[in-house]
């Protein structure tokens, strides 16, 4: 009989440590899935925030440096300063010009990522578990996180068709916690909070096979 | 920037898969002000100094 495939599940944190090139062991995993030697799931809600978190970065960017030159703009009515500010002002819109084409390179980027993964969808169940889960206090306690730990708990229901299934977060503070290890223990899945020893469990598991 | 660079391109070359290297720190590259606000996003050593620069 085939071997189940290995699925390992990832959240924001991981799509940050790529594309800020962080953690060469999240890069090893998206290698392995790029190799179709596991895969690799996350929700469609940390895509989604790390978009919207990209897009803002950019327009912030994109505002102070609109502040910036119409700031040297005003010290270049002077000959002095125009003489002595041109090249920085200059560069400075350039900077502001080549912002949008940086700004798709970068979700460029994370549609990438989506590609080479299985995009958990979100819907209203899961908003509403999460809803309840607030209500009830029950970790994880931030709002975007317990959309995401539904989201996982939703596309792990009847998950037969692989073994291991892993959950792999960096963020300790926010899903270290008992009541969420004594769930996933219960549906089977392993979790992990360490790269290194996400990446070396899953190749043991790859060469055991 | 440069070193910045370098230390992205080396790592790149870690990884089988062309589009895996394409998209490793993209948005280092592009948006390194990102990193300032992501303080639970894992970072080795390398990384952190050739941030310094």
């Amino acid at each position: 009989m085939k071997n189940p495939k290995i699925l390992l599940i990832c959240e924001t944190n991981f799509l940050y440590s790529v594309i800020l090139a962080q953690d060469r062991n999240c890069g090893y995993l998206l290698d392995l899935a790029s190799e179709n030697n596991i895969e690799i799931a996350i929700p469609e809600i940390s895509f989604l925030e790390v978009r919207g978190k990209i897009g803002e970065r950019f327009k912030r960017r994109e505002n102070k440096l609109r502040d910036i030159i119409s700031f040297l703009n005003e010290l270049m009515r002077s000959e002095y300063h125009k003489r002595n500010l041109y090249g920085i002002k200059y560069k400075l819109k350039q900077l502001y010009t080549n912002s949008p084409e940086e700004r798709k390179e970068v979700l460029q980027s994370a549609e990438e990522i989506k590609s080479l993964c299985i995009t958990t969808p979100h819907s209203v169940d899961i908003g509403y578990r999460a809803f309840l889960r607030a209500t009830a206090n029950l970790p994880p306690y931030k709002d975007e996180d317990r959309h995401i730990y539904e989201s996982i708990l939703d596309f792990t229901r009847d998950k037969g068709g692989y073994d291991p299934i892993i959950f792999y977060t960096s963020d300790k503070e926010d899903f270290d916690h008992k009541e969420i290890r004594d769930e996933l223990e219960e549906r089977g899945i392993e979790v992990y909070f360490d790269s290194g020893k996400c990446f070396r469990r899953i190749k043991e598991e790859l060469e055991r096979r | 920037m440069m070193a910045l660079e370098k230390t992205t391109e080396k790592e790149e070359k870690v990884f089988k898969s062309a589009k895996v290297r394409r998209i490793w720190g993209s948005a280092l590259k592009y948006l390194p002000e990102l990193l300032e606000e992501l303080k639970g996003v894992k970072s080795d050593e390398k990384s952190k100094n050739s941030l310094d620069l």
